[in-house]
């Protein structure tokens, strides 16, 4: 079973008699992508400030690698993070920005500033100062900080706003070689639901400082998968032929004698030339299915309707 | 806290506060060469002040004395208080108005070595930076009046820089817990000079009689610096020499409730 490393238990947050969080119950685990999703004000960066110390529970517990309590500082050691947006200083350059860093956190060997720099494609920065850094040079050299000291656990609170669609796609890949390569556990929030679909190994789907659900990619995937459903006249000789003339058997009957066909998405022309050569009626021939958006918005209509109720 | 102190002493040494204070240390002097002898905020009767800081007085004598050249070297301190208000301000809450205090925290670093490292590092440089500057206006006036001064008079000097120097220091404490409390440069150092201010305009209104002043105000001005700067630099020391202790004491607890209020407070 893989190692916990951040659980909350109960957790709620409230400023003023607003729950802010209400009763998180959250668990990442050792090697996960857990992507944090949900709509603005709905109580993950709060959550993210509890986790590295920046506010404090109003109430339940929080265990970081395991620890709680005023344990919990040392293991922030362990951690890498962006919190609201990259914290750079604007009259440095990027080396100086991580050479404040590597002092503060007592790292030897300044080596690392230009392997992380490397990594994350700021090596040829120069002496530019981050007051003229692009946005996206500016969450790139934050990456790089929170990469400094090779943490074990990554926090990232929206770390792809304002970069571009190359920039977005070198961080994608970068952090799933840091979770693939050297076992970095990552802990994303976005509002970006496409990119958390491509990147997330698990999601945690939060609305009004509730979280509604957790759910790892595969189940998820599961629960989406898309399908051609078909609604014909002679669902046995269809079935038969599926498997004949079609070479598949990857389809679900239902009780409705209608057909979920997971072949062929992308060639529905073919599945309908096939069942009019064999005289068979169509009635139906439509591509179902969720993605990660989709099933979102299903989550939190849920939740609304209950509030409604 | 060794590892806080490095990264603030090269963050110091990267960063437009220091360059500031010194850029705003020079133009103090390079003032200075352009105004001759004049009185900042002073009374008396006579050519030497009671209270408050005179310059270049020896310019109205036949013979330059160490009072004048002293109360001289020492009088740009109602100058230099500010420029190191602002520098205080600006070191201790850039952190907070760009998010780096964020990663400090979120790293697990504890708060009060946060909060004590930039101390040390605020009040070693506003000490280093005031000697400095008195040192800088000791040999100006020295070359512009002329006078020689004797070992034991340059010890005197050092001694009321030194007493001036705690004066400052304490300042820097009560500036810090506003920059805890409050973490905005521009209305810490506002509350500051309206607070530094307001001390030397009741002293400057009531000193001839103020065991006859409204005890909050008689208080209210022996909390301020400016009573002991005013003081020191007209070369009173015997005025201000009972309840100096007790000030440099009390600005000790400004000190403590900032630590106390770092660790409670959210950090936006």
């Amino acid at each position: 079973m893989n190692e916990i490393i951040f659980q909350t238990e109960n957790i709620t947050k409230s400023y003023k008699q607003v729950h802010v969080l209400d009763h998180v119950n959250m668990t990442v685990k050792r090697g996960e992508i857990y992507g944090l999703i949900g709509e603005n004000g709905a109580g993950k960066t709060t959550l993210i400030r509890l986790l590295t110390g920046l506010a404090k529970p109003t109430s339940g517990t929080l265990r970081l690698f395991g620890c709680q309590g005023k344990t919990i500082a040392a293991q922030r050691s362990r951690m890498g993070c962006i919190i609201e947006g990259p914290s750079l200083y604007p009259e440095m350059t990027a080396m100086e920005n991580l050479e404040v860093q590597r002092r503060q956190r007592g790292i030897p060997g300044k080596e690392s500033l230009d392997h992380v720099l490397a990594l994350v494609n700021l090596n040829q920065a120069g002496k530019k100062k981050v007051k003229n850094f692009s946005l996206g040079m500016r969450q790139r050299l934050a990456l790089a900080i929170a990469l400094l000291g090779t943490p074990e656990f990554l926090v990232l609170d929206e770390p792809i706003n304002g970069l571009d669609p190359v920039g977005i796609l070198e961080l994608r890949n970068l952090l799933k070689n840091l979770n693939k390569e050297r076992g970095i556990t990552i802990l994303i929030s976005s509002h970006i639901l496409s990119e958390l679909n491509q990147l997330a190994t698990c999601y945690g789907i939060m609305s009004h400082g509730k979280l509604l659900q957790e759910i790892d990619a595969q189940e998820l995937e599961k629960r989406c998968q898309k399908h051609l459903f078909l609604k014909v006249s002679d669902t046995a000789k269809t079935a038969s032929l599926l498997e004949v003339e079609m070479h598949t058997n990857n389809f679900r009957v239902l009780p409705d004698h209608s057909i979920c066909l997971y072949d062929y998405l992308e060639k529905p022309d073919l599945i309908s030339a096939m069942l009019g050569r064999n005289d068979i009626t169509l009635y139906q021939l439509t591509c179902k299915g969720e993605d990660l958006e989709s099933y979102y918005m299903k989550v939190i209509s849920g939740e609304k309707q209950c509030e409604i109720i | 806290m060794r590892n806080y102190l490095n990264a603030e002493l090269y963050r110091l040494l990267h960063s437009k506060s220091l360059f500031g204070f010194i850029f705003g240390c020079v133009l103090i002097l390079f003032l200075s060469l352009i105004f001759g002898e004049m009185t900042i905020m002073g009374s008396g009767e006579g050519m030497l002040l009671d209270i408050g800081f005179q310059a270049k007085s020896y310019l109205s004598l036949a013979e330059p004395t160490f009072e004048t050249v002293a109360q001289s070297c020492l009088g740009y301190t109602a100058f230099f208080w500010l420029v190191n208000v602002l520098f205080t301000a600006t070191f201790f809450n850039k952190e907070y108005e760009i998010g780096t205090i964020k990663l400090s925290v979120a790293y697990g670093i504890d708060r009060r070595i946060i909060y004590f490292s930039k101390t040390v590092i605020i009040l070693s440089v506003s000490i280093l930076m005031y000697f400095g500057f008195i040192f800088s206006f000791f040999v100006l006036e020295t070359i512009q009046s002329g006078y020689l001064m004797s070992l034991s008079e340059i010890i005197q000097l050092i001694q009321w820089t030194a007493i001036n120097g705690l004066v400052i220091l304490a300042m820097n404490c009560l500036v810090l817990f506003l920059c805890v409390l409050v973490s905005n440069m521009s209305i810490v150092t506002g509350i500051s000079c309206i607070y530094i201010f307001s001390g030397a305009c009741v002293y400057l209104m009531s000193w001839a009689s103020m065991e006859t002043l409204f005890p909050l105000l008689r208080y209210y001005v022996y909390t301020n610096p400016m009573f002991y700067w005013m003081n020191i630099c007209s070369s009173n020391i015997v005025r201000i020499i009972g309840y100096l202790p007790w000030y440099l004491l009390g600005s000790t607890l400004p000190l403590i409730a900032g630590c106390i209020i770092i660790n409670q407070k959210e950090i936006k």
